[in-house]
């Protein structure tokens, strides 16, 4: 078709559109007169009018699971699945070998993965669960959860299988002996145990830091691999199989897991925290209380709780004691103490975090050499045990002794400060002297720039560079610099560019680095850099040696350039992850693992140590200064308030250069009455979440060092005073009368929850068909019921109301619409469609969703006046609180307030979620979140 | 901040016609907006921020310095991601496209069947080429069809794109809705 004709086709649809429909015929028939195929071209399209696009309209919903990589698919299940398997048939990739067992958690085969040539378990779901779309879908959420677990102590879960009816899951096929096997020929020797031990720690803590609890830990479920590795089973398969509908109950454990039969309906309870065996809420810290039993066990050789009867073995995890005595004389004092805080019953007393026991457990090592030679071993076999035995103590006494040196010798370490202005810095290195710094920062309103403190001065020059951050210095005085330095999580993401030291002009290598280190020689240089698919680690250049599954940083050249250090963040836009090398092979090993945010490593002056800063608690609090040897022995070498960063150490190790700043969250309102804003911070992530009608209660959370990285709720009086804890969770609203507050609890299967503010029992409300819950609720006004966006099964975000004395949910609002305010009469709700458009949706009524007028994009509805004309609405832009009136009636706005935080030059962000500006219906009172940041650079010595 | 500059400054190329500037927007804004969407899926946040729209409105509030642009660059941005967005899904498709008519594999994997299961919904695909055939009719609708289905665009910003008013951008996205609606329903989907 030619353009012009095209155009007069268009032009006919769109006029004959404006029309009614029973016109348009007759318009288009005038319109074009004789020419029919003109007629025809514009009915047919007009035939297309109308119908939504099907396609169109899911494609936003479509891009959404790509990219959170997590599909949703419709699941049909044919009725009565045959749930034996023949040998050869094909379940998804795998093709059926034998049946290895069966027990209440369904049938195990041995498969045979035809795409990878490898054998897998593959676990068949019973026909109980796998008749039910809405455990289909919880188990398939939760089995997406599990797979995300990588790690060498994990059993791997491969992925969720669906095939003619029959529902598996494929998981790692594990060689060795159960721990329960190996325990029925008695105890473990202590370094068995403490070996066992931290294997099953590190599984533990890499699952923990994904929010994941294993809930049914226990010898059935730990395998010794032949060469003694350590993997543990069906990590939160407890939960992922439950059956129970009651979510209260969820995570009791599977009691039939193990493969032999009669167990298989009875099961032991012996492992199950007291808190399990009631029943209530469960967290972590229910793993650790199961890990101490596995420990007391592999010590002692006997269940810490067994007892003839389940109804006996339950009583004794609730009410009694382990018996001590029953540890053998020779463990040492750290590990039974170590026991006996994993053993508390009072869930609030026990070890908190699994992280803790695995260092305990490494501190209990050096006791370990007093182990006594059995006397009844042949002699060669003596004798090498002997040999060993000495190696150990002379480690021992040797270790002692550099502990004992530490202790009189190492003088305290001395810090200079060399930044002052405010700002971040976004990296530092040393010269080949070892006393020159150059370093990159981006000081308040200024872009970064490169700046260099010489020996002589003392003071910062700038070199000139703007948008410019640093890499490596190399030994030849050569920097390695990025150019339009982009910051991404504090690096800069640049053009690597090389220039000398002395100045000139910058040549440029490579686009998309994020970090870069020369050799030791100044001749070749390792790259990280971004693809567009990935990072990719390059050494030389011409070299690809690591491609990580997720991003890394800060790579290092060891000084005998025989390998590279760098930090594995195995999560997009997460800093947490693990510390490892690889040759120049490309082959990777994992030095230390389990930290929440990892930032800033460097070689040791000989080499020997690879130092680095982080923390394993959480994000935002101190993190420290720690070493690790190629023989992953690791240690902390200082810690100290806030957060450090380590950027270089000097050839000699006698200098090291370290950033020291603070991310900070702070609360300021107007409480009832006040004249003026009040500081409300209370630790150091304080967030808002709500305040009272009256202006005199503040409800926030805690997740940040304060309270250990888990998120947890608070109240507090506007006009100061004391903080209330009410519980661990994210807070949602406080009810009308100030007695409630709706939370979102546990993780990542998170469930609404009324807390009492003052005396009283916390409620969970029943979840019915709920998939997930959106972080949005509000209490109608009577206080009887609680509005909250969630999810059903599919695609679906809505706003639900249900009662506060429970009863199942119900839909207010049609389809793909989440509630962002209830109106002070209770019958309007503002909610926000997928495209962010803004519209009024009568509660209980048929008529669709009113597009709200009058707002512009990027506003946020804070919250209805008293009288319900009124909706105040925060103007775009996270650095600032501009709040506008918007008469609801008339969509008129008008200017009302703009909050300024105390000292806005460090303020890097304000409560950019919408529930961290809260404003009261009278407008009198309202509080709101700021985040700021601020660091120095420090050069230490004596740091050892 | 710098991130901020450069991307602004790109942004400002783009628009000034430096095709090169938008190859180089690409990966950084995939980059972030992957990133994102990682951390809001860890982080406890607004899973209803978690939609496409948001991400990008967020993404760019994290990649553009708000004091240094106006309204166009903004638009120009959402642009830029719309394309991206279309870029994902059709490579994504295709990537997989071909094991999905099931050529001779006996056993599919996870992945595979996740795609079989997602694909009657969204002929991303055909899409795709319906999009090409009507860029060659009229470019100006095609683009509609980019920023609002698969940039999820409003039709204000639509029209800021486009430069146009909002009334046309409406008439001319009904008009693209019933082109390829009728293109769609006659030709064979893959």
């Amino acid at each position: 078709m030619t353009d012009e004709r095209w155009q007069r086709v268009k032009e006919l649809f769109q006029a004959a559109v404006e029309r009614p429909a029973n016109e348009r015929h007759r318009f288009i028939a005038d319109a074009a007169g004789e020419d029919d195929a003109l007629v025809r071209e514009v009915e047919s399209l007009l035939a297309s009018d109308g119908a939504d696009l099907h396609a169109l309209d899911r494609l936003p919903l479509a891009v959404e699971s790509l990219i959170a990589g997590s599909h949703t698919l419709s699941t049909s299940v044919e009725d009565q699945p045959n749930q034996t398997l023949a040998a050869g048939r094909c379940i998804g990739p795998y093709q059926v070998i034998a049946l290895v067992g069966a027990g209440g958690m369904g049938e195990v085969y041995r498969a045979r993965d035809t795409k990878l040539n490898r054998d897998v378990a593959l676990k068949v779901l019973p026909p109980l669960v796998a008749s039910n779309p809405d455990r289909i879908a919880r188990f398939r959420r939760e089995a997406q959860v599990l797979a995300a677990l990588n790690h060498p102590n994990i059993a791997a879960i491969y992925g969720f299988e669906e095939s003619d009816g029959v529902l598996a899951l494929a998981l790692e096929l594990v060689d060795g002996v159960t721990l329960a096997d190996r325990l029925e020929r008695g105890a473990l020797s202590l370094d068995l145990v403490i070996a066992t031990g931290r294997q099953i720690a590190e599984a533990l803590e890499a699952a923990h830091e994904k929010g994941i609890i294993h809930r049914d830990l226990k010898p059935a479920n730990i395998k010794i691999t032949p060469n003694g590795g350590v993997k543990v089973l069906d990590f939160g398969l407890a939960k992922a199989f439950d059956s129970s509908p009651d979510a209260a109950l969820r995570g009791v454990p599977t009691l039939t897991a193990t493969l032999d039969r009669e167990h298989s309906l009875l099961g032991t309870p012996a492992y199950m925290s007291p808190e399990q065996a009631r029943g209530r809420p469960l967290d972590k810290r229910t793993d650790i209380w199961s890990f101490g039993c596995v420990l007391f066990e592999m010590l002692t050789g006997r269940a810490a709780f067994g007892d003839e009867t389940i109804s006996d073995t339950i009583a004794r995890v609730l009410e009694r004691d382990v018996d001590w005595s029953a540890l053998p004389s020779g463990t040492p004092a750290r590990l039974r103490d170590l026991v006996g805080r994993c053993l508390r019953k009072d869930v609030n007393r026990r070890l908190r975090d699994i992280g803790d026991a695995r260092l305990e457990l490494d501190e209990a090592l050096l006791p370990a050499a007093s182990t006594v030679v059995s006397p009844t071993m042949p002699t060669s076999q003596r004798w090498r045990r002997v040999g060993s035995t000495i190696a150990i103590m002379a480690a021992a006494i040797f270790a002692t002794a550099y502990v004992t040196r530490l202790d009189r010798q190492a003088p305290a370490p001395v810090f200079r400060q060399l930044t002052f202005r405010h700002g971040t810095i976004g990296g530092a290195r040393l010269a080949a002297d070892g006393r020159t710094v150059v370093y990159g920062a981006t000081w308040i309103g200024a872009p970064p720039e490169l700046f260099i403190i010489r020996p002589e001065s003392l003071q910062s020059g700038s070199l000139g560079l703007l948008h410019a951050g640093i890499y490596s210095v190399s030994s030849r005085g050569n920097l390695a610099i990025a150019l339009a330095c982009r910051l991404n999580w504090g690096k800069c993401l640049g053009t690597l560019a090389e220039v000398p030291i002395t100045g000139g002009s910058p040549r440029p290598m490579m686009k998309d680095v994020i970090d870069a280190d020369w050799s030791p020689d100044g001749q070749r240089m390792a790259v990280v850099s971004f693809t567009g698919d990935g990072y990719q680690l390059q050494y030389p250049l011409d070299r690809v040696l690591y491609e990580p599954p997720g991003w890394i940083t800060d790579a290092r050249v060891s000084p005998k350039a025989d390998r590279v250090a760098f930090l594995d963040h195995d999560e997009l836009g997460d800093t947490g992850g693990s510390v490892a090398t690889v040759d120049l092979n490309g082959n990777k090993t994992t030095l230390s693992t389990g930290w929440k945010s990892l930032q800033g490593l460097a070689w040791s002056g000989n080499g020997d140590e690879i130092w680095f800063t982080g923390s394993r608690r959480g994000k935002g609090g101190s993190s420290a200064l720690y070493a690790v040897t190629l023989g992953r022995r690791e240690r902390t070498v200082f810690s100290s308030p806030g957060t450090l960063k380590l950027n270089d150490i000097s050839h000699d190790g006698q200098r090291v250069l370290l950033t020291r700043g603070t991310t900070r969250g702070g609360i300021m309102g107007l409480g009832a009455g006040a004249a003026a804003e009040r500081d409300l911070s209370w630790f150091d992530y304080s967030t808002v979440a709500d305040i009272s009608a009256d202006g005199r209660t503040l409800l926030f959370y805690e997740w940040g060092e304060g309270v250990g990285a888990t998120p947890t709720i608070f109240i507090r009086r506007t006009d100061g005073g004391e903080a209330v804890r009410l519980g661990e969770g994210r807070p949602l609203a406080l009810s009308p009368d100030v007695r409630w507050v709706v939370a979102l609890q546990g993780r990542p299967d998170s469930q609404l929850t009324l807390l009492p503010a003052g005396t009283g029992d916390a409620r969970r409300l029943p979840r019915g068909s709920i998939v997930e819950y959106l972080d949005w609720a509000a209490w109608s006004p009577d206080g009887r019921r609680v509005f909250f966006a969630a999810r059903e099964t599919g695609d679906v975000r809505r706003t639900y109301v249900q009662d506060a004395d429970g009863g199942d949910p119900r839909p207010v609002t049609p389809n793909g619409f989440v509630g962002m305010g209830v109106s002070p009469d209770g019958r309007t709700i503002v909610a926000v469609d997928r495209y962010g458009e803004y519209y009024l949706c009568a509660i209980g009524e048929a008529t669709p969703p009113h597009p709200l007028a009058g707002y512009r994009d990027g506003d946020i509805p804070l919250q209805w006046s008293t009288d319900g004309r009124i909706l105040y609405l925060r103007e775009g832009g996270n650095l600032t609180v501009r709040i506008s009136r918007l008469d609801v009636a008339t969509g008129a706005r008008q200017f009302w307030k703009e909050l300024v935080p105390p000292d806005p030059t460090v303020v890097i962000d304000i409560g950019s979620d919408p529930g961290q500006v809260r404003i009261t219906p009278d407008g009198k009172s309202y509080v709101y979140t700021y985040w700021t940041f601020e660091g120095e650079l420090y050069l230490a010595e004596g740091l050892k | 901040m710098t991130t901020v500059r450069s991307v602004t400054a790109l942004l400002n190329d783009w628009s000034r016609g430096d095709g090169d500037a938008l190859n180089q927007l690409l990966p950084l804004v995939y980059a972030e907006l992957r990133r994102m969407a990682a951390r809001q899926i860890r982080a406890e946040r607004a899973n209803h921020t978690l939609q496409p729209t948001a991400l990008v409105h967020e993404v760019y509030l994290r990649l553009v310095d708000q004091r240094q642009v106006d309204w166009h660059n903004r638009a120009h941005f959402l642009g830029v991601s719309a394309r991206i967005m279309r870029r994902i899904l059709v490579d994504h498709a295709r990537r997989h496209g071909a094991r999905k008519r099931g050529d001779g594999v006996q056993c599919m994997s996870i992945e595979d069947a996740k795609e079989l299961a997602a694909a009657p919904d969204v002929p991303i695909l055909a899409l795709d080429q319906a999009l090409d055939r009507l860029e060659t009719v009229d470019p100006d609708l095609a683009k509609i069809v980019e920023l609002r289905a698969f940039g999820g665009l409003t039709i204000e910003e639509t029209a800021h794109v486009l430069n146009v008013s909002p009334s046309t951008a409406k008439r001319e996205w009904r008009t693209a809705k019933a082109w390829l609606n009728r293109e769609l329903g006659t030709e064979p989907q893959g």
